[in-house]
C-alpha cells in the first residue's frame, strides 16, 4: 500500500507540474464566470442552463484530463525508460498500474473541485438553489472519468498513447449512446451479438443523471447502488488486466 | 493453459455477466426515473444520441431561439416585428423535447403554441400527454391540458379533471390560484353553480378578491415593459 501510495504521490505531482492543465481549467472557469453573467436567457431557465452547462463542462473538461494524463501514463514511461528507474526498486507491475490509477484521480478530483465550487458558487449568487441530486451527479459524472481513465491505464500498457486515447475517446461516445441501442436489441441471433460485442463498452449513459438532478429530482439510492457496483467492475477489471499485461512485458 | 490464465478468463467472464445484470437493472431504473435513453431511428435521432451528455445543454441552446422567438418575432427584412415564420419555432421545441424530456417549459410553450396559435389542438394534446408521461408531477402541463379542453375544446368535465390534477400537485400560490380558477369556471360552465361558488371562495381565499383582474393587469403591465424594453433597444 505504501509503494501505492508513493507512486499516486509522484504521478499526481507530475500532472500538477504540467501547464496545460491550468490552461484547460482556466478556460472552463473562464466559460463558467462569462455564461453565469450572460442575460440571454429568459423565462427563468437560467438556472437549469447554469446547472446544465456545469455538468456538460465538467464531463467534457474530465474527458479531456483523462485523454491527457492516461494514455500515455505507461506508455512514455517505456519510451522515456524511466519505467526502469521505478521498477528497479522493490515495486510490484500492479503496484505500479495502481498507484498511476490514484495519482490521475486526485488530479482530476482536484480539478472537480475547483469548478464545481466556482459553479455551485455562481448559482447560488444567481439566486438559485443546490440540492443533493446536483452533488450526486457531479459525484456520478467524475466516477465515469474514472472509468475512461482506468480504461485509458490498460490500453496504456501495450497500446501507442495516440491509439489508446483515440479508442478511448469512441468508448466515451459508445458508451453514451448505448442505452439508446440496447433497447433496440430483440431476442435474434444477431441482436444477441451485438448485445455481446456491447458488453465490451461500458455503460457511460448510467452515470449521466443530468436531467433528473437540475430539474430538482432525487436520484434514488437502488439506482445508486447497482451504478456503484456497476463502477467498480469497470475500474478494477481494467487495472487487473493492466497490470497483467505490463507483468508479461519483459521490462 | 496455466491456471493463473484461468483465474483471467473465469474473472473475465463473470465480471461481463454481473455487468450485464447490473447493466439491465439501470436501464430499468433510468426508466423508472423517466430518463429518456430511446434513439429516434432517423439520422438525426442517431445524431442526438452522440451528444451523449451534452444533450441537455444543446436543448438549453435550442431555448434561446425559442426565447428570442417568442419576445421579439422579427423579420429579418428589417420591416419590424411581425408574427411571420410562426410556424418555424415548433420543430426546435420538438428536437428540445427529444433532447430533454424534462424540460417542462418547453412541453407547455409547445402545446400552447400548437392549440392557441397554430390551431392544431389535437396535436397540442398529444405534445402536453407525452409531457406528462415524462413528468407526471409537474402541475404546468396539466395546467395548459385544462386551458385547451376549456377554451378551445369547451370540455369541461375534462378541463375540471385536469385542474383538479394540476391544484392537488402545485407548488405556490399562483399556481394553485390558476388551478382554482380553472376549477371555478368549468363547474359554472357544468351548471353545477354550487361547486363553482365553493372553488371561486377558494380562490378568494388563496389569492384575495379579484385574482383574475389583477393577473391579466400584471401580464398587461410586463408586456407593455417589455415592449418599451425592445423599442429602447431598437431605437438605439
Amino acid at each position: 500500500m505504501r509503494r501505492v501510495k508513493a507512486i499516486a504521490i509522484c504521478t499526481a505531482l507530475e500532472a500538477f507540474r504540467r501547464r496545460t492543465i491550468y490552461v484547460v481549467l482556466f478556460f472552463a472557469l473562464a466559460l463558467i464566470l462569462f455564461l453565469g453573467n450572460a442575460s440571454f436567457f429568459g423565462l427563468g431557465v437560467q438556472e437549469k442552463f447554469l446547472k446544465d452547462f456545469g455538468l456538460s463542462l465538467l464531463s467534457l473538461f474530465g474527458l479531456l484530463l483523462a485523454l491527457y494524463l492516461s494514455p500515455g501514463s505507461i506508455q512514455t514511461d517505456i519510451e522515456r525508460k524511466t519505467i526502469y528507474n521505478v521498477l528497479s526498486k522493490p515495486v510490484r507491475k500492479e503496484d505500479l498500474i495502481f498507484g498511476k490509477f490514484i495519482g490521475i484521480s486526485i488530479v482530476i478530483l482536484a480539478s472537480f473541485a475547483i469548478m464545481l465550487s466556482i459553479l455551485v458558487s455562481f448559482i447560488l449568487i444567481r439566486g438559485g438553489s443546490v440540492g443533493l441530486g446536483f452533488l450526486t451527479a457531479s459525484a456520478l459524472i467524475y466516477l465515469e472519468i474514472l472509468i475512461l481513465v482506468s480504461i485509458s491505464i490498460f490500453l496504456s500498457s501495450s497500446i501507442p498513447t495516440v491509439i489508446g486515447a483515440s479508442i478511448v475517446l469512441a468508448i466515451y461516445v459508445l458508451g453514451h449512446m448505448k442505452g439508446g441501442y440496447m433497447k433496440e436489441l430483440k431476442g435474434d441471433v444477431a441482436s444477441n451479438l451485438a448485445r455481446i460485442a456491447l458488453s465490451f463498452i461500458p455503460s457511460l449513459y448510467g452515470f449521466d443523471m443530468k436531467s433528473i438532478a437540475v430539474h430538482g429530482g432525487v436520484i434514488p439510492t437502488l439506482y445508486l447502488l447497482q451504478i456503484l457496483g456497476y463502477w467498480i467492475i469497470w475500474v478494477v477489471i481494467p487495472l487487473w488486466l493492466g497490470s497483467i499485461l505490463l507483468g508479461r512485458k519483459d521490462l | 493453459m496455466s491456471s493463473k490464465s484461468h483465474i483471467v478468463v473465469i474473472a473475465i467472464i463473470s465480471s461481463i455477466l454481473i455487468s450485464a445484470v447490473l447493466e439491465d437493472e439501470i436501464l430499468w431504473g433510468r426508466e423508472r426515473a423517466g430518463i429518456r435513453d430511446e434513439v429516434e431511428r432517423t439520422p438525426m435521432g442517431v445524431l442526438l444520441s452522440m451528444m451523449g451528455g451534452l444533450k441537455e445543454l444543446v436543448a438549453d441552446i435550442l431555448w434561446i431561439k425559442v426565447d428570442d422567438y417568442f419576445h421579439h418575432h422579427i423579420d429579418p427584412s428589417g420591416k419590424g416585428a411581425t408574427l411571420l415564420g410562426e410556424k418555424d419555432i415548433m420543430p426546435i421545441i420538438r428536437l428540445q423535447t427529444w433532447l430533454d424530456p424534462h424540460y417542462v417549459k418547453a412541453y407547455v410553450i409547445g402545446g400552447w403554441h400548437l392549440a392557441f396559435n397554430l390551431n392544431r389542438v389535437p396535436e397540442g394534446i398529444r405534445f402536453l400527454e407525452e409531457g406528462k408521461r415524462f413528468n407526471p408531477n409537474e402541475p404546468l402541463i396539466w395546467m395548459e391540458l385544462s386551458r385547451i379542453y376549456f377554451f378551445k375544446l369547451k370540455d369541461y368535465a375534462k378541463a375540471r379533471y385536469c385542474a383538479v390534477r394540476a391544484m392537488r400537485l402545485s407548488r405556490d400560490k399562483d399556481e394553485l390560484a390558476s388551478s382554482l380558477w380553472l376549477i371555478s369556471r368549468s363547474y359554472g360552465k357544468m351548471g353545477k353553480e354550487k361547486e363553482a361558488s365553493f372553488y371561486e371562495k377558494a380562490l378568494e381565499r388563496v389569492a384575495g378578491k379579484g385574482y383574475v383582474e389583477r393577473s391579466l393587469r400584471e401580464a398587461l403591465e410586463e408586456a407593455e415593459r417589455e415592449h418599451e424594453h425592445e423599442h429602447g433597444e431598437h431605437s438605439r
